[in-house]
């Protein structure tokens, strides 16, 4: 059973995924804030970690970058979960300081970021795609102007 | 008298540097002003948006089933519950895109484009969406066109936009003509539709945020009010601007913009402003 460990700081957030991965059968463990993440990094000893970025004390980008610099926990795969509130910089950082994916929650359903979990669990890494909803134009993917009706098609569709 | 005169000087020089004084003082707060307006649409949005993604996934967790079955009827309440949410962050992604664009801290990431290959494709992509409606969508792309520089996303998120427009104020049996042509040193793009048309009145208020325009009498559903105000705003800061010609109500409307095209004064111009994709 694959060790997730949880940073988040969102009480909602953090139900809505522990109810997801633990459903998937995944054993999880949580941490609310960036301090604690790099703690339970080091205690808890996760096979994958799902980072939030905006944080109180340590925030996402400064715990990847404390764990990619250890080399005790370097190896342990680093997955972004953030915001759009993410700029388009913190996502190029994200990157670069190591993580091997970065996704963008209301890009994101659960069970789709549990399929990134899995894809990298599995050994599918360093896919350092960027995901279309993290660059600045985002909301072009959801343009105004779709009716409920239309939008109701399309979900048929789909 | 000399004396005087000289005080005199001296005085009319004081109050206008007191008064360049002020005005630049007051450009500064102005742009503080500004600025903590957009920071607040920022952080606003953040907080927007995390409760959004909790209503929406576990949503999506019910209808996937995660929790067990559930009725017919709970599946259709639930759906419209999503479909609430997903507008909602339309609305707030469209505030946030708006307020970036205004600011000017909407980042562009520019490329050479062929034109044509992407006006194909563009035309490709609604063709299927069109024959649903019962709309003819026509492609007249002039020979020879150049290529441009510019956003591919922005460009197409443009055009998706007045497609879609288009398609939401033609009728049943009308068509759409998507075009391309050489204008000096740019590219004219228009999107021409045989819909609607637009009240003479109205042009001028179409570009701005929650135009109040009459659409009852058109029957047609409401936008969020934002998106026009959008793509008026990027096209801008791409070196093009948007505009609208119609002959009336009942009479079709036309939305054309240009961009420059490759290796032109214009085009230079917009790489210095923001630097070409890597």
């Amino acid at each position: 059973m694959a060790k997730i460990l949880l940073v988040e700081d969102d009480p909602l957030m953090i139900r809505m995924y522990q109810r997801k991965l633990t459903s998937d059968g995944y054993d999880v463990d949580l941490a609310v804030n960036g301090e604690e993440g790099l703690v339970k990094v080091r205690s808890f000893r996760p096979d994958l970690v799902l980072l939030d970025i905006m944080m109180p004390k340590l925030n996402g980008l400064q715990v990847l970058e404390r764990v990619k610099s250890d080399p005790t926990i370097s190896k342990i795969p680093v997955v972004i979960l953030t915001n759009l509130g993410g700029s388009q910089q913190d996502i190029e950082r994200g990157l670069e300081l190591g993580a091997v994916a970065y996704l963008v929650k209301s890009a994101y359903r659960p069970d789709e970021v549990i399929a990134k979990v899995k894809e990298v669990l599995a050994g599918y890494t360093k896919s350092k795609e960027i995901p279309e909803a993290a660059a600045p134009s985002a909301a072009s993917r959801v343009l105004e102007e779709t009716t409920t009706a239309e939008a109701a098609e399309k979900k048929k569709k789909k | 008298m000399q004396k005087k005169k000289g005080n005199l000087k001296a005085k009319t020089k004081n109050s206008k540097s007191d008064a360049v004084k002020k005005l630049k003082s007051e450009i500064e707060h102005l742009k503080e002003a500004s600025h903590s307006k957009d920071e607040f649409i920022r952080i606003t949005n953040h907080e927007l948006r995390t409760p959004l993604d909790v209503i929406r996934g576990n949503l999506d967790m019910i209808l996937k089933g995660d929790t067990g079955e559930i009725s017919k009827q709970t599946r259709e309440y639930l759906e419209d519950v999503i479909l609430g949410a997903d507008r909602l962050t339309k609305l707030v992604n469209a505030m946030l895109d708006l307020s970036q664009a205004e600011s000017g801290r909407m980042k562009f990431s520019l490329e050479e484009i062929d034109t044509e290959a992407f006006l194909k494709n563009i035309d490709a992509e609604f063709m299927p969406i069109a024959k649903e409606k019962g709309i003819a969508l026509y492609l007249n792309i002039e020979a020879g066109l150049p290529h441009i520089i510019s956003d591919r996303a922005k460009l197409y998120q443009i055009l998706d936009n007045l497609l879609g427009n288009a398609m939401k104020f033609t009728p049943k049996g009308g068509s759409i003509t998507i075009k391309g042509s050489k204008n000096g040193d740019t590219v004219r793009f228009a999107v021409q539709d045989t819909g609607i048309g637009i009240r003479s009145d109205d042009v001028p208020k179409l570009f701005k945020r929650f135009p109040d325009i009459d659409t009852s009498v058109i029957g047609a559903p409401k936008g969020n009010g934002m998106g026009l105000a959008l793509i008026f705003q990027i096209a801008l800061r791409l070196q093009g601007h948007i505009r609208v010609e119609s002959a009336g109500l009942g009479k079709g409307s036309t939305f054309l913009f240009e961009f420059p095209t490759v290796n032109t004064a214009l085009a230079s111009k917009l790489l210095k402003t923001y630097p070409k994709a890597k």
